[in-house]
């Protein structure tokens, strides 16, 4: 009896462990991937285990096989492409929602609109004092991400022309740090995803060509009147698609996207 | 009333020592708690530390079989006679990288040592060290054993090269590839919008790694090189140019020339005796250019390459290729050229890849292969022959591990008047190779 028990015992550990799917990556997509698999553990369709690290991270993970599916804030770059092939594997590429950038401020600044180019004398280094953008007298406390990150990547190509930051640029190791940060520095100035906006923090509206301004809102993002839109991936290799499809799916499916949109990201 | 003041001495007695109790208890877990954090800082630091320090490497094992036994080979070494089928390890390499990274991925500080176990004995492959310059990250220098910069295909790791070898023309020009010297290179940081060049200029022995010096003469080498992808990382390219200014001690005194004689055929003719000659520099310079692009479509990744070297080759009669070392018969200077193409391409994203690669080497432009063996005095000899390889190949990506390739070298000589070279000669190779990586 107690051996049958022991090899039931075994049959079931490996049966939950073989059905566990790993996610790794990007730290902007980490609360969709956290709501998505608490539902759906709790469903009893499998059991999901979610990492941040970075997208680039992940992306690496899936190469070494130490993750099942890499999240990832920005596309897949053409050097990943060249290693998965290189390791025989070929990938699928899956958006699983789509991500708005907000430019925040403190809620004691006036200033409440920038322009692209504003925006990018910020972070370059040009423009140092809010006094020279219609603010008040005060030096501009700059933060952005580590440049690990995808969306570090996405605001530098898409918002600062790939322009390089100024060195005084305080690079912070998550978002949430950011949106503390500025709520705690009354010059400060950071991007975040939208999902991360709090009460604590102001968003800026933005224009990208100098005459209309655009607030960040989930309506704008949605319609594609709001700029700094990204789109957000799931990359996994099509030797497992098996076992990570039902959980790609379920986050496809109506019910996923509701929690993409739930947790303050745009649904597809 | 004693009652009373009994029942407040207890409570009391009971309430001090339970106050005295939990203070012991909240030193205890404060005692307690850092020592945990010591530790977890400790943990942190362990494998801060093993993350700095990477050993990898690669076990490539291969069967060839060859048109002849004996053969002269470029895919490997040479058969030994009576030999035209052999078992080998070809390269069993394996490679520690200490790095120190800062936050953005740049390496600032790094050591590498790479040691190469074969049949053949233990060599040295890589030992250098590199240290980027802190303030704007753009500058480096390295110093030790390592790659010559110059090209494309002398530089790519043998770990990830489609084909088993590189080609005849990388071979003879910089035998083994590496070599002992210092090199400064420009690489913007990783956060900078000019990240798509590369400058590397660099003083090397010429000896490559297993020889010490034995001249007084430095290799000038130097390499200005791109690299871009498009907007959607669907295409990727590259592109350098490279300068090599070098050269050896003359082998003897006595410095040849190559005439033309009436007929048209060229020979070597003894132009100088000086006994000063023997220290004069045998010059070696080259001019390089290469392409590479690759484009991720629905067919699959597919891959070209392309280089083209050509300049002054300093050699003796029976060799073109650059001497490690000291040489003791006379040295002739030849006019070269050579190229090679790749084209790459894998099936449909899958672990199947086609590999055709066309390559030539001519020791000496300045010489047809009819002339070769024309003349008896002043000879030109089999090292003035060129060759062109046409390639095929099959590889097979198991995993990021596991790699086959089945590749075969068709090998084309110049049709001479030497005895033995009047026709192609019987030098084709078959090489199955696997490879593992770890």
């Amino acid at each position: 009896m107690k051996k049958t028990l022991l090899a039931l015992s075994i049959i079931a550990f490996s049966t939950s462990f073989a059905q566990t799917i790993k996610l790794k990556g990007s730290d902007t997509i980490l609360p969709i991937a956290q709501e998505e698999a608490s539902v759906f553990n709790k469903s009893g369709k499998g059991s999901i285990s979610v990492t941040g690290g970075g997208s680039g991270v992940g992306l690496a993970a899936l190469v070494d096989n130490t993750t099942d599916i890499a999240t990832s804030s920005r596309k897949i770059k053409m050097e990943e492409k060249i290693k998965f092939t290189e390791s025989g594997k070929k990938i699928k590429e899956v958006v699983i929602g789509k991500d708005a950038l907000s430019i925040i401020v403190n809620p004691a600044n006036k200033v409440s609109k920038l322009t692209r180019e504003e925006i990018e004398s910020i972070y370059t280094g040009k423009v140092k004092n809010w006094k020279q953008l219609g603010g008040d007298d005060m030096n501009i406390v700059v933060y952005g991400r580590e440049s690990s990150s995808g969306t570090f990547e996405f605001f530098k190509e898409h918002v600062n022309s790939k322009k390089n930051f100024a060195s005084s640029v305080l690079a912070m190791p998550a978002t949430g740090a950011i949106v503390q940060s500025v709520a705690q520095t009354k010059g400060a100035i950071g991007y975040i995803g939208m999902a991360y906006d709090n009460a604590k923090v102001k968003q800026l509206a933005v224009s990208y060509n100098g005459k209309t301004y655009i607030e960040p809102t989930r309506a704008n993002a949605k319609s594609g009147a709001y700029p700094i839109v990204r789109p957000l991936y799931f990359y996994y290799t099509t030797s497992i698609e098996t076992k990570v499809k039902p959980f790609v799916d379920f986050v496809l499916s109506k019910e996923g996207q509701a929690i993409v949109d739930k947790v303050g990201y745009l649904a597809l | 009333m004693k009652k009373l003041l009994l029942l407040t001495l207890l409570a009391t007695t009971t309430l001090s020592q339970a106050q005295a109790q939990d203070t012991n208890d909240s030193a205890d877990t404060d005692k307690r708690l850092n020592e945990l954090t010591d530790k977890i800082a400790d943990l942190q630091n362990d494998q801060l530390k093993r993350s700095q320090l990477k050993l990898t490497g690669y076990i490539q094992a291969q069967y060839q079989v060859a048109e002849a036994a004996g053969i002269t080979s470029y895919a490997g070494g040479n058969f030994n006679a009576g030999t035209d089928k052999r078992f080998a390890i070809r390269r069993g390499r394996i490679k520690m990288d200490y790095s120190r990274v800062n936050d953005d991925g740049d390496i600032m500080t790094q050591g590498v040592v790479q040691i190469d176990y074969t049949q053949n004995g233990v060599v040295l492959r890589d030992a250098y060290a590199n240290i980027l310059e802190p303030h704007t990250k753009w500058f480096g220098l390295k110093v030790g054993a390592m790659d010559r910069p110059f090209g494309y295909e002398v530089t790519y790791s043998s770990g990830v090269r489609e084909t088993p070898e590189r080609g005849r023309m990388s071979q003879t020009l910089f035998p083994n590839e590496k070599d002992l010297g210092a090199q400064l290179y420009i690489l913007p940081n990783k956060n900078s919008r000019y990240r798509f060049f590369k400058v590397e200029a660099g003083f090397y022995n010429g000896t490559g790694v297993l020889n010490a010096d034995y001249d007084k003469f430095k290799d000038l080498i130097t390499r200005l090189s791109i690299f871009k992808n498009n907007k959607n990382e669907s295409i990727k390219y590259s592109g350098g140019i490279s300068y090599f200014n070098g050269g050896h001690k003359n082998g003897t005194k006595y410095e040849y020339e190559l005439l033309n004689s009436n007929n048209g055929n060229h020979y070597w003719s003894l132009t100088d005796t000086n006994a000063g000659n023997i220290d004069a520099k045998a010059k070696q310079i080259y001019y390089g250019a290469d392409a590479q692009i690759s484009i991720d479509w629905k067919i699959g990744l597919t891959t070209i390459r392309a280089e083209y070297i050509t300049g002054i080759q300093s050699g003796t009669a029976t060799s073109s290729a650059t001497p490690r070392d000291v040489v003791t018969t006379n040295t002739l200077q030849r006019n070269f050229n050579g190229a090679y193409f790749y084209l790459v391409q894998n099936i449909a994203q899958s672990k199947h890849n086609i590999v055709i690669k066309y390559d030539w080497y001519d020791p000496n432009t300045s010489v047809q292969g009819s002339e070769i063996g024309a003349t008896t005095n002043g000879t030109l000899t089999t090292t003035d022959i060129k060759y062109s390889t046409l390639g095929i190949g099959y590889t097979y990506n198991y995993d990021q591990n596991w790699k086959l390739v089945i590749y075969g070298d068709i090998i084309k000589n110049e049709s001479t008047k030497l005895q033995g070279y009047t026709q192609d000669i019987k030098d084709n190779i078959l090489t199955i190779r696997i490879q593992y990586k770890f």
